[in-house]
């Protein structure tokens, strides 16, 4: 398997997913609703405080920052320094001139792209890929998404292998990679066969679907279980009451 | 006991969404590989639109970057979900349409390819010759004056799509066509997302394009727009050309359990024994 | 008693297809019985495997008559889903047939059952009972992706007993299996037989199928033309003439038969002990002839012929030609001091050699050294087999013969370019490499179009590629197929396309990774030839293969791979008792030789050359 998902036993780890799915929505709602521009870079702390109670902090820190500092930069670069807004408030330093609300900018988007991306990694990082899809079927999603999502989880590294396997056979047929126009024609012989084998591969992996049973009619049972607690039911209800009294607050303070 | 709901989706398509799903993430690999100009990484939801139409492309799409955030290799993907959902919606009722059945005579592929390239320059062509007025609204040229000042560059452009379609899209051009359009389509619908979520950056190679727009005076949601209508079309043209080429070459096998893929010739009315026993 | 599978004069034909794929079949198998279903690629076998299980005509289309009844459930009229608890099919590729839902081995095999709305204490009681009955409760938390395909296998194998049908359909079950692992699924299955389940499997291996099978039913071109037990059925002259072939125990003791070594009324057997039993009746003739133990065939001569006897001058004139472009001391002297295959060649240093691996040592970014030390040459006009175990170093030694990998130190000289310095698509031009998963290869819409790809990349002209490729197709008796979609052609002969595609490249060497696998008779028959002709045209071939007896009789030259270093570089012919301890502690041995090791024959007897006699 290929996930975010990090075996564990903290306290996280043991929380019933829609607990943990409920207070990753709470989290988000305020990076995206709460008015001061410290806020996203607080949460933050506070996830990467969890991540490193939870025994997941170096894999947090190693993926959030692998996505978000090429944006951060870039967000820098060219909405901070080099084309700020025209009426922006000039800050003097040294021989250049920054510009207030160019920088302001970049650092709520960025701040708040980072918690963002924090929130979604510790829940993805604690809970099990099976568990969080186990969990949402048995609230009414459709048991087919749970199931596309999990085979697709699965299947990718294979893919991925193919791919490379591709590579390898078209080349040893004198297949040209490298150089201009070429590439573009090698698009065909490299694509085509990693289509068209799974599209082959797709009769077998149906009849194996139809004689598991899958489309067999009647109630479904699950071997997997999940622990949830009286409490982890209050605390979601408070959570998705907070989320509420966020988002009035916001529209209350717009009006 | 635990009970799950169903849904419609047959086994055929849930054998096939996982897949295509992989396809879009392996080729995007693969093409980056290659060091491609494009990135081909919705390539596997357009195929699932050309074969079971809008709206299982819809549900491929969509979850594909879900996966991509479910596999913690780029979390922030989910926002760009719904961009994914359109392309797959699209590419579904091109499949109806029989985009990917039809060959189209060359000399058309290239007039379509030509007509859009010369659009497209006179777009970029505005924003880059945009200037910003005493209040600071943007000024966009008069295509005329564009035309006459500048008429090279229109030429240039006008023919180089020609080449393109006579010579790489050949006779996929009413799906190159599509892809192109779809391309355009995308590019307004991420605009938004990419404009107010991720400041108008990706942390990529586009951002050079985001920041001549910048310096050409635009906006960051307009910037955006630019970039995306500059980058994605060609990226879903080929996209759409090679699900094109797949298509033409499908084994029967293939087709048997996929019929809307059969070339528009091969189609017999509804009333074709199938089954009798 | 009724019987637990009742076909009556079934015909199908496929929705996509012009002729019927099964032809007025009834087949009645009463229950516990193990019953094998044999035929040349496209005779309907994997048609009647998914009759049984109730995909016909409810998941493939077609024009359908006739009536079949399993575990007394009317298949056609049911759906899959309503059939799982009296029918299972498992096919030969594991692979597709894991439902990918789930991330253990013990959650897979629960699968089907939660699907069924199974009550949970029973799901677990059930897996556990199915993962003892295929011996996985060592496997039971790990990823079914991680296992091998053998495990793969059972873990599909469990999940379809979890379900507990009492009639099991095996569509080519040893397909994509090594030798060691045929042997175990042979054992489970009679396991599962003697404890009352119903077993139907079509298979390509004859062999496997005499071993295993009570009955053997016999389909060409989808109808029944033969049905009894095996050692009735599978050494009637009918199957050699419709091409299906015989198995090897039959093969053999023909030939002993016009030697006599095999008495006239004594019928052939069809499996291993009795052909051992049967030749140690006849009792251990004794002969004057010469030690050599020898390839048959002359490279020159082209033809096969199955009565040539072997005499001593013959043999040695054979070896001489064989010899061509190798330089080996000892082969056509006919002494007795054959040196030890042992070490042998690893010195050997060749002039004018096409691939030339001198002391490579090669690690994967993970860290893991692959090749320790790995010296090679292939010259012209060799065979050669490239033996060893999983996980040995064969993947990675063939993935250096044209530069897909370079050495880690060492070099790799191909035509005498450095790897390094070259590109593969040059090294294109001199080394042909098939790889296993043949669907990475194959992209174009017709078997011609698919042939073309290679030599128009190496830059033919127009001509010389028509002529490549018809000469390809010819080789391979592809011919007919030539505007067939590869993918519209049975499996064993879309394999044979893949092998067309890269010789129609007409390179020095050519290698082939698991060429037989799912291969037919006659397929494998074509790959001998085509192992020959090329010898003689001084083009080499080199083949990794689990399949020993292929490797026997179409090949020359034995190589052993042991944890990344070649342990063995020899001869068939010169194969002592060491070393064919060595190869029988590893890999294994070819039927014949596992014969004439269980009589004890010495090599120099006349039983003992009749045995080794590669064909």
């Amino acid at each position: 398997m290929q996930s975010a998902y990090i075996p564990g036993t903290s306290l996280l780890h043991r929380l019933h997913p829609l607990t943990k799915l409920a207070g990753a929505a709470l989290v988000i709602t305020a990076i995206y609703l709460l008015p001061w521009p410290l806020a996203p870079l607080v949460l933050f702390g506070g996830l990467l405080g969890l991540a490193y109670l939870s025994g997941v902090a170096g894999p947090f820190l190693r993926t959030a920052l692998r996505v978000l500092l090429p944006i951060t930069i870039s967000l820098f670069l060219i909405q901070g320094l080099l084309f700020p807004p025209p009426s922006a408030t000039p800050l003097p330093l040294g021989p250049i001139t920054l510009r207030r609300e160019g920088l302001v900018f970049a650092f709520v988007t960025s701040t708040r792209l980072l918690a963002f991306t924090g929130t979604l990694l510790l829940l993805l990082e604690t809970t099990h890929p099976a568990d969080l899809v186990f969990a949402l079927t048995q609230r009414g999603l459709p048991s087919s998404i749970g199931y596309i999502l999990l085979v697709a989880l699965q299947i990718v590294p294979n893919m991925t292998a193919r791919a490379t396997d591709v590579l390898e056979a078209q080349r040893s047929r004198g297949l040209e990679t490298q150089g201009g126009v070429r590439r573009v024609r090698a698009l065909v012989p490299l694509v085509g066969p990693l289509i068209v084998g799974a599209l082959v591969d797709v009769e077998e992996r149906a009849m194996a679907l139809e004689s598991r049973a899958y489309t067999a009619p009647g109630p479904k049972t699950s071997l997997r279980e999940l622990v949830d607690t009286f409490s982890q039911r209050v605390a979601r209800w408070l959570m998705l009451l907070g989320i509420a009294a966020l988002i009035a607050w916001r529209i209350v303070m717009a009006l | 006991m635990n009970t799950t709901r169903r849904s419609g989706l047959n086994s055929t398509a849930l054998a096939l969404i996982p897949l295509a799903i992989a396809i879009n993430i392996a080729v995007g690999q693969l093409v980056a590989v290659l060091k491609l100009p494009v990135y081909l990484d919705s390539i596997g939801t357009v195929l699932t639109g050309a074969l079971l139409g809008p709206w299982i492309a819809m549900i491929t799409g969509a979850l594909s970057n879900i996966i991509w955030t479910l596999l913690g290799i780029n979390p922030p993907a989910i926002w760009f979900a719904p961009v994914a959902a359109v392309i797959g919606i699209i590419a579904g009722f091109a499949g109806r349409a029989g985009v990917f059945q039809r060959a189209s005579p060359r000399w058309l592929s290239a007039i379509i390819v030509g007509i859009f390239l010369f659009a497209l320059a006179l777009f970029v062509m505005s924003f880059v010759n945009s200037t910003t007025d005493a209040q600071g609204n943007l000024v966009i040229p008069n295509a005329a004056d564009l035309l006459s000042q500048q008429p090279i560059v229109f030429i240039v452009a006008f023919v180089a799509g020609l080449a393109l379609g006579y010579y790489v899209l050949q006779n996929a051009g009413y799906a190159g066509l599509v892809g192109l359009l779809n391309g355009v389509i995308a590019a307004i619908i991420s605009a938004p997302i990419a404009a107010y979520v991720f400041g108008g950056v990706t942390g990529g190679g586009t951002d050079a394009l985001v920041a001549a727009f910048r310096a050409s005076g635009a906006g960051i949601l307009a910037s955006n727009l630019a970039q995306g209508t500059v980058s994605d079309p060609f990226d879903k043209m080929t996209s759409y050309m090679l699900v094109y080429l797949i298509i033409q070459a499908l084994p029967r096998r293939v087709l048997q359990l996929f019929p809307n893929a059969r070339a528009t010739e091969q189609l017999r009315p509804a009333s074709e024994p199938v089954t009798s026993h | 008693m009724t019987p637990i599978i009742d076909i009556r004069s079934i015909s199908f034909t496929y929705a996509i297809a012009t002729s019927p794929a099964l032809r007025d079949v009834s087949l009645t198998v009463p229950a516990g019985q193990i019953c094998g279903v044999v035929g040349r690629a496209g005779a309907g076998k994997s048609t009647l495997c998914a009759l049984c299980a109730g995909f016909i005509p409810s998941f493939y289309h077609g024009q359908f008559s006739g009536q079949a009844h399993i575990d007394g459930q009317d298949v056609v009229e049911k759906t899959v889903a309503e059939l799982v608890n009296h029918v299972g099919l498992v096919g030969s590729n594991a692979f597709s047939q894991i439902s990918g839902a789930r991330f253990t081995v013990y959650e897979e095999i629960g699968f089907g059952l939660e699907n069924l709305g199974v009550p949970r204490p029973e799901i677990i009681e059930r897996i556990k009972w199915a993962l003892k009955a295929m011996q996985l409760d060592e496997l039971r938390d790990r990823s079914p992706y991680e296992l091998s395909g053998g495990q793969q296998q059972r873990l599909v194998l469990a999940a379809t007993l979890a379900m507990r049908p009492p009639v099991l359909v095996l569509d080519e079950p040893t397909a994509q299996l090594d030798p060691p692992t045929t042997a175990y699924l042979a054992d489970l299955l009679r396991d599962l037989a003697r404890q009352g389940t119903t077993i139907l499997f079509a298979e390509h291996r004859l062999e496997w199928t005499a071993d295993l099978a009570e009955r053997v039913l016999v389909l060409d071109e989808g109808q029944v033309i033969d049905d009894g037990p095996p050692e009735t059925v599978l050494a009637k002259q009918e199957l050699l003439d419709r091409g299906i072939g015989w198995p090897r125990p039959a093969l053999i003791a023909a030939r002993a038969r016009a030697t006599g070594h095999w008495p006239a009324e004594r019928p052939l057997p069809v499996t291993l002990d009795a052909l051992v039993a049967g030749l140690r009746e006849s009792g251990p003739p004794t002969t004057d002839h010469s030690l050599l133990i020898t390839d048959n065939r002359a490279p020159s001569d082209g033809s096969i012929s199955k009565d040539v006897h072997l005499s001593s001058p013959e043999a040695q004139h054979i070896s001489q030609t064989t010899v061509v472009g190798r330089r080996s001391p000892a082969l056509s002297d006919g002494s007795p001091e054959v040196p030890p295959g042992l070490v042998e060649g690893r010195s050997r240093r060749v002039e004018g050699s096409i691939v030339d691996i001198d002391n490579v040592r090669f690690s994967y970014p993970s860290g893991v050294e692959a090749l320790r030390g790995v010296s090679l040459q292939i010259g012209a006009g060799e065979r050669i087999a490239l033996l060893g175990r999983n996980g040995a170093g064969k993947s990675t030694l063939l993935r250096h013969t044209n530069g897909l990998l370079q050495p880690s130190s060492g070099q790799v000289l191909v035509a005498g370019t450095d790897t390094r310095k070259t590109t593969v698509a040059r090294c294109a031009h001199h080394v042909g490499i098939v790889f296993q998963d043949i669907r990475n290869q194959l992209f174009a819409r017709s078997v011609r179009d698919e042939l073309r790809f290679g030599p128009r990349n190496l830059g033919y002209p127009a001509s010389q590629v028509e002529a490549l490729v018809e000469q390809s197709m010819a080789a391979l008796g592809l011919t007919q197929f030539a505007d067939t979609h590869p993918y519209d052609l049975p499996p064993a002969l879309r394999r044979l396309v893949a092998v067309g595609a890269v010789l129609a490249m007409n390179t020095d060497v050519l290698v082939l990774d698991e060429p037989t696998a799912g291969l037919d008779n006659p397929s494998i028959a074509l790959l001998k030839t085509l192992a020959q002709d090329l010898a003689a045209h001084g083009k080499s071939i080199v083949v990794v293969s689990h399949d020993l007896d292929f490797c026997f009789e179409a090949l020359h030259r034995v190589i052993l791979m042991q944890s990344g270093q070649i342990t063995l570089d020899s001869s068939w012919s010169r194969l002592d008792a060491q070393t064919l301890t060595t190869l029988e502690n590893d890999v294994g041995l070819p039927l014949a030789l596992r014969a004439a090791r269980a009589l004890a024959t010495p090599a120099d007897s006349a039983l003992g050359l009749l045995l080794a006699r590669n064909e």
